[in-house]
């Protein structure tokens, strides 16, 4: 495959197709897990894990998977890579593993992996779809990652654990809970439409 | 039929390489895991009462006594010349269950305590965590529930506490007994 | 000139939106003066700071979105002046900025501006600086008046603090309530104050008194039914708390509230059926704000299920044959 179309799949993910902004699929963690900055970060890397694996993995099994079965064939896939992610995380990030908790089992049910797998990595060869993955994945990552900072810096005064304001600042509680998770995604889903329109 | 057995078949293939997949990746990490757990167990323990040396206690027994089953772990400590027990305790808060640590000396007083995860109200029922509540505890001898001090506000977070000092307490009071 | 061009009837109506608010302003103004009788300069200051920003920011917002700017219809300001009342007197200037802002951009301005938000702007805000900066609209942020005298404000207990805690002891006296000599929001404390203001509203007949009546007939009902049959203690419910702020300001908005008149009477039961509800048996001492916003997203629903009886249209009853 040509070089620039492996460019522009990967392009694809993360800016004309972002999953959370454009596609607005993986709605579930995006609320939930991007309380905090490295939770965010921590999510779309596991969540991309997945996603290139299971990509892969489809894509290289696209004959060898009969038509009439093949969600519950892409499942099988996306969830043992979701459990190897699992057992990898607790085995080695903790600390991680305890801040994302439910959520990464969850990765399986994620729309985003489904959706690649059904609509990308059946109908097109390894490369491609390893690169497709990759930028969906690292799509979601930014959105994650972005939508954290937001909601970690106005309602817990730090940035990655960082605190950047001093001690008179007092967060707006309600950022971190489910409130400010809606709010925050739709004013920046708002404003990245208008910015990207071109009337 | 053949369709089915077909359909099936691969279905089946899929899932036994996943499987087999999975169990050797479950192999190679399982020591990684189990070293972190202890690790975090040790750590907890630690925050609790520094520096000492602790042995778990079998409490399959304890269990069965009434009002027992919020008991999670009991542990022995050694420190130098002093002895004493660290229960890990939960106790039902606003929202849940609240996972307390509590060593207490052998003269029944209360040495460390440490709040886990919970679900508490952020801004409200966390302030449990703060060393302005947990500290009161440290030298008071259970039963504290009349004695210790609430938050204003939480409530039930703060009860959920005191009640799991004194749970610590009959625990370990019933297993010096035995 | 300005050349209107409509199809007849010509009916000239003197009542604008400005007419309408400015006499809600007024009848705001005995509970604002209380406020600041009461809980001395910070009272004053939080009132005029949050009415700034909220005109402030629909200014800034209409300018910036290139839309006519409407501060002049003083709907804005209402806003503001309501979202002040809404916060204890101990509240920092901060925090009824951020509210006013709230209000007005995002619950106002972000869904259509004036007629089409979905819930109460004010009460909103008041949900959200709750959920926000609980130390400082709940619990002890609370004060006794002060009455200027210079002593510094001691963080008391609310009539419904006392209730929820089952202090009946503690309670103030029904002087005290009726005239505004207890802790609470900046608007609510004073009964005495707000009865002003709502037999002003309905003089100018700017709200009917279907809303304010019922809902506080059935918070009254419900308390005393489920209070102990204690006729002081369900007194005590109605005075206290954000009930009469509520019920005569905010549940009364047009645009939240049902158009029909059994549409309204639905409404108010919901609402003090909701208020009571959760300050009987729920986990906080006061519903209203809850209760007004729930009953804000239902009324859709209400005004669909309510339709009114088009004259001359004969009412279809049962099934034709």
């Amino acid at each position: 495959m040509a070089k620039n179309k492996y460019v522009s799949v990967f392009l694809n993910g993360i800016v004309h197709e972002n999953p959370t902004f454009r596609l607005v699929l993986g709605m579930c963690p995006t609320l939930a897990v991007t309380t905090a900055g490295q939770n965010g970060v921590g999510m779309g890397l596991a969540a991309t894990f997945v996603l290139v694996g299971s990509n892969v993995v489809i894509s290289l099994l696209r004959k060898f998977i009969p038509d009439k079965v093949r969600i519950p064939a892409f499942i099988v896939v996306i969830a043992a890579f979701t459990t190897m992610v699992q057992l990898l995380m607790q085995a080695f990030l903790p600390a991680l593993y305890d801040a994302l908790g439910l959520f990464i089992p969850l990765i399986v049910v994620n729309c985003i992996i489904l959706a690649r797998a059904e609509s990308f990595a059946s109908k097109n060869p390894v490369g491609a779809s390893a690169v497709d993955g990759l930028g969906m994945g690292l799509g979601f990552t930014l959105s994650l990652t972005l939508i954290s900072i937001i909601r970690e810096l106005l309602g817990a005064g730090t940035v990655f654990g960082i605190s950047l304001f001093g001690e008179s600042f007092e967060p707006a509680m309600m950022m971190i809970l489910a409130p400010g998770g809606f709010i925050t995604l739709g004013l920046v889903l708002g404003a990245l439409n208008k910015l990207t329109s071109k009337s | 039929m053949r369709n089915v057995i077909h359909l099936g078949g691969r279905l089946l293939i899929i899932c036994l390489v996943s499987g087999l997949l999975l169990g050797l990746v479950y192999n190679i990490t399982l020591p990684y895991k189990e070293a972190a757990e202890a690790q975090a167990l040790q750590e907890s323990l630690e925050s609790v009462c520094a520096g000492g040396a602790f042995t778990e206690l079998d409490i399959a027994s304890l269990a069965e006594e009434p009002g027992m089953e919020d008991v999670l772990h009991l542990y022995g400590y050694t420190r130098g010349e002093e002895t004493g027990h660290v229960a890990v305790v939960q106790s039902m808060g606003y929202k849940g269950e609240v996972p307390v640590t509590v060593a207490l000396s052998s003269a029944g007083e209360v040495i460390g305590i440490a709040i886990g995860s919970h679900e508490e109200t952020p801004g409200i029922g966390d302030r449990i965590e703060t060393e302005e509540f947990t500290g009161q505890f440290l030298g008071m001898v259970p039963p504290v529930t009349g004695s210790a001090q609430t938050i204003s506000g939480a409530t039930y977070s703060s009860s959920a506490v005191i009640a799991a000092v004194d749970l610590a307490y009959q625990a370990v009071t019933l297993v010096k007994g035995a | 000139m300005n050349l209107h061009v409509t199809a007849s009837p010509h009916v000239h109506s003197e009542l604008t939106t400005a007419r309408i608010m400015r006499d809600v302003l007024i009848a705001l103004a005995p509970a604002a003066l209380w406020a600041v009788v009461a809980f001395g300069a910070n009272a004053l200051l939080l009132m005029a700071v949050s009415v700034l920003a909220a005109v402030g920011t629909e200014y800034a917002v209409q300018r910036l979105t290139h839309r006519p700017v409407t501060v002049n219809d003083l709907s804005a300001a209402v806003t503001g002046l309501l979202v002040a009342m809404n916060v204890p007197a101990s509240a920092p200037w901060w925090l009824v900025v951020v509210g006013s802002f709230f209000a007005i951009a995002i619950v106002k301005q972000c869904f259509g501006g004036l007629g089409h938000n979905f819930m109460n702007p004010a009460l909103a805000a008041r949900a959200m600086l709750l959920a926000c900066w609980p130390s400082r609209m709940s619990g002890s942020a609370f004060t006794a008046p002060t009455f200027w005298s210079g002593v510094d404000a001691v963080s008391s207990a609310t009539p419904l603090d006392l209730l929820k805690k089952g202090l009946v002891g503690d309670l103030p006296d029904v002087g005290s309530l009726l005239l505004g000599n207890i802790g609470g929001c900046l608007g609510e404390v004073s009964a005495v104050c707000l009865l002003l203001g709502l037999a002003y509203l309905l003089i100018r007949r700017v709200i009917s008194w279907r809303i304010p009546v019922i809902y506080v007939a059935t918070v009254a009902v419900m308390t005393f039914l489920f209070g102990g049959l204690d006729v002081m203690r369900t007194g005590v419910h109605l005075l206290s708390g954000g009930l009469l702020l509520g019920a005569i300001f905010m549940a009364t908005d047009y645009t939240t509230s049902p158009l029909t008149a059994a549409g309204q009477v639905i409404f108010a039961v919901g609402c003090g059926v909701l208020t009571a509800t959760i300050r009987l048996w729920g986990g906080y001492p006061e519903g209203v704000s809850y209760s007004i916003l729930l009953m804000n997203v239902a009324t859709p629903l209400i005004d669909r299920w309510v339709k009114p009886h088009v004259f001359g249209v004969e009412r279809r009853r049962g099934k034709h044959a």
